[in-house]
């Protein structure tokens, strides 16, 4: 994997004129970004799928559509924000294929709780607490905690309104803790 | 992070993040795309050669057919060329002019 970067060696160069290779044309540059955005999509989408393997499908199919749309991107600063929207539209068009209703419940929820429950005696880790979370409020808590992401940068990243961010935000966090408190894990006993 | 968030739960989330291998996923993508893009150039092709074969099966119907669309186009040309200068032909063109500049301000209109 070399970008043929001028002068540079590819973990050198700059995000931006590695994104500009890559909407010229250029296979390897992509890949150089794809090797330095994996690791925060993969984590992002592991903490909305428990399950690693599905995460790291929906993953690649967000690189792979973004090889093809890149010539899109306007602004080349902005890739990272544009490759995560579209990690989290495929995870909602994967959530839509199994009729989930995204503000409400998930399928998987009651599959979480009842592992949450199961392994109550032995641990509940930070996943399967997130699991047990309506997913527009563990989308909103993830790219929050985990992606660092403000409210107004998570509502422009959604297109959840504003209000309903800080909302899902407050009672997601405010259930997580209940969760971990309860369950009193070495992992969780600060709080 | 401008918000005010709960500090322990993002030091939960920052401490619970695993390594995670990134050749084999840099590979697998890099395949995918080699795919994808292999696939487009066989559809390409693909598509290339089924339009150049249609044309040679009808070369012989549609050869003639091209000849007389230019014959036919010419003298139209020239006849409405020497309708133009004359006072009807003028107004004609006027009018359609008008037509045009109307539209053209009304979708404009429309857009904005």
């Amino acid at each position: 994997m070399n970008p043929s970067v001028p002068g540079g060696k590819p973990g050198s160069a700059s995000e931006t004129a590695i994104v500009a290779l890559a909407i010229s044309g250029d296979a390897n540059a992509y890949g150089e970004l794809v090797r330095r955005h994996q690791q925060g999509i993969r984590a992002m989408l592991r903490r909305l799928i428990r399950d690693p393997a599905l995460a790291d499908d929906i993953s690649q199919q967000a690189f792979v559509r973004g090889w093809k749309a890149i010539r899109t991107l306007r602004s080349p600063a902005a890739f990272g924000a544009w490759i995560r929207k579209l990690a989290v539209n495929d995870w909602l068009a994967h959530l839509r294929s199994r009729q989930c209703d995204f503000a409400t419940e998930d399928p998987d929820a009651s599959h979480g709780a009842a592992t949450a429950r199961c392994s109550v005696a032995e641990r509940l880790d930070l996943d399967s607490a997130l699991s047990r979370l309506a997913p527009a409020v563990r989308l909103c808590i993830v790219l929050a905690y985990s992606e660092g992401m403000s409210h107004s940068e998570i509502s422009g990243s959604t297109g959840i309104p504003l209000g309903t961010v800080k909302s899902h935000i407050a009672r997601g966090a405010a259930l997580l803790r209940e969760l971990l408190e309860a369950y009193g894990d070495s992992n969780v006993g600060r709080f | 992070m401008s918000d005010d968030f709960d500090s322990q739960l993002r030091q939960l989330f920052a401490d619970s993040r695993e390594p995670m291998d990134a050749d084999a996923f840099v590979a697998s993508v890099q395949l995918q795309i080699e795919r994808s893009r292999r696939l487009r150039m066989w559809g390409q092709l693909l598509a290339v050669a089924v339009a150049l074969i249609a044309l040679a099966l009808n070369l012989s119907w549609a050869l003639p057919k091209a000849a007389w669309l230019v014959q036919a186009a010419g003298e139209r040309s020239s006849a409405g060329a020497e309708l133009l200068v004359t006072p009807l032909g003028w107004a004609v063109s006027m009018i359609a002019g008008g037509y045009v500049l109307w539209r053209t301000r009304a979708a404009r209109q429309g857009r904005g």
